[in-house]
């Protein structure tokens, strides 16, 4: 839990002195200001709450960031190991702690990373009913169609899917979902998040490997994945294809042009029927607008 | 009533030659236990990577005195707090060079990865080690001596009054 994680007095101060509901995001660096992200918007974190001026900023010591990754791993750092070796760890409650610091490497392979230097946690949010507005589009007579969810990074794509996948739930449409949780992001570390009661849970494996598994096993209808990128990712996205499987999954893009711009991405036009492009523009989770396999917008708010 | 007087006198005069004895027995102990603590993290950090509690909550601890040091160590550890003396509040048996070289080990153990782990705690244990031969020796020589002490002496009580 973030409570254990970061110690008694940030908790206090991220959790009192303003909406705890709002934050997004904390940075934590070796000697710099501790800047934390609500709705989307940078500031620095002081001892009453947040603040513009650097002055009265919290400074993060090295001590500060070493005893969080500490409690992090449960007083025991050699036992995240394979965690540090990808950068993050996720806790109890679902936060992602990204970390960085000196990579030691050998023969070319990470061995591990010490010397920790910085902290990202980003908090996830339940944002009920996020989905709705774009729930008809992506959901047909046929089923629920294939979707790309487009949004620069902290734009609320997480967040987005986890809800969609509930309001499949919720309406009771017992498709089989399996979610491919890369970083435990989408259902949380144990599956705390809520992810609705037609779900599996496919936690902390690559993408290639966890449609290969799941599809196997667990005969889903729908797939739903976060961040695809990259030659394995998108094989896995058409293996499912192939299989007759729909996929909803993220991606990294500030719009449309940036998205057909991406190596690959040519590889992918024909895979989906829909695209949903999400900003940042009245905090995380904007729905810019719904897209057909054409780019033709279907649905725009403004 | 006069020869039963004597006899409590010889037993007090025992009793306190191995109580100091004791001290002796209980240091052995404690350094016996710690390396076996040792031996148990190198194989469970190795093998299982299991967590630090699990690993302590785990253990089957022969000495009292490590016991009392394992419960405050993991205080420190839920509360947020640095390793600190206030770990050996109740354990009056260790020299201040052993406390720091016990601190020491403790404030670095759950810290490190994997290899550098692992080689810290095998520093320790030779450390550790170094002080169990001290503590065989010391035992032998004064373990048994306090005991028989504190009968001749209470015979040599015993004997005068008589």
């Amino acid at each position: 839990m973030l409570s254990d994680v970061i110690g008694e007095k940030l908790y206090t101060i991220i959790t009192t002195k303003f909406n705890f509901g709002y934050l997004n995001e904390i940075r934590i660096r070796v000697d710099k200001p501790i800047v934390v992200f609500v709705k989307g918007q940078a500031y620095y974190l002081g001892n009453n709450g947040l603040v513009t001026s650097e002055e009265n900023a919290i400074i993060a010591t090295k001590q500060m960031v070493e005893d969080i990754i500490f409690r992090a791993s449960e007083f025991s750092v050699y036992s995240i190991n394979e965690e540090l070796k990808k950068g993050f760890i996720v806790l109890k409650g679902g936060e992602r702690l990204g970390i960085a610091g000196t990579l030691v490497c050998e023969k070319g392979e990470i061995k591990t990373l010490n010397n920790f230097t910085s902290i990202n946690i980003r908090i996830p949010h339940e944002i009920k009913n996020c989905s709705l507005d774009a729930f008809s589009f992506l959901v047909g007579e046929d089923g629920v169609k294939n979707t790309l969810i487009i949004s620069p990074p902290g734009g609320g794509k997480t967040t987005f899917i986890r809800d969609f996948v509930n309001q499949l739930s919720i309406r009771n449409l017992s498709f089989n979902v399996l979610i491919i949780d890369e970083r435990g992001e989408i259902a949380g570390d144990n599956g705390e998040l809520n992810v609705g009661k037609f779900s599996d849970i496919i936690a902390f494996s690559d993408k290639k490997t966890g449609f290969m598994q799941g599809i196997r096993a667990m005969n889903p209808h729908i797939i739903v994945t976060d961040e695809i990128g990259g030659e394995e990712d998108i094989k896995a996205i058409k293996y499912a294809g192939n299989c007759g499987v729909k996929v909803i999954a993220t991606i990294h893009a500030g719009s449309l042009e940036e998205l057909k711009a991406k190596e690959g991405f040519e590889d992918l036009k024909n895979t989906f029927e829909r695209y949903v492009l999400l900003s940042k523009r009245n905090g995380p989770g904007t729905i810019e607008g719904v897209y057909n396999e054409n780019f033709s917008r279907l649905a725009i708010w403004r | 009533m006069k020869y039963l007087l004597l006899g409590v006198i010889v037993f007090i005069c025992g009793y306190i030659g191995y109580g100091l004895s004791k001290f002796y027995i209980s240091r052995l102990k404690l350094f016996t236990s710690l390396i076996n603590f040792t031996e148990k993290l190198d194989t469970d950090i190795n093998f299982g990577k299991s967590k630090l509690l699990k690993i302590i909550e785990d253990f089957k601890c022969n000495s009292k005195d490590l016991k009392k040091i394992l419960e405050g160590y993991t205080v420190c550890l839920n509360e947020g707090r640095p390793c600190t003396e206030t770990v050996f509040k109740e354990v009056k048996i260790l020299k201040d060079d052993e406390k720091h070289i016990i601190l020491n080990f403790f404030s670095e153990l759950g810290k490190l990865d994997v290899y550098n782990q692992t080689k810290q705690i095998e520093n320790s244990k030779m450390k550790f080690k170094e002080i169990l031969n001290l503590c065989t020796e010391e035992k032998k020589k004064y373990g048994n001596l306090y005991l028989k002490l504190g009968i001749i002496l209470g015979l040599l009580i015993a004997l005068i009054l008589f």
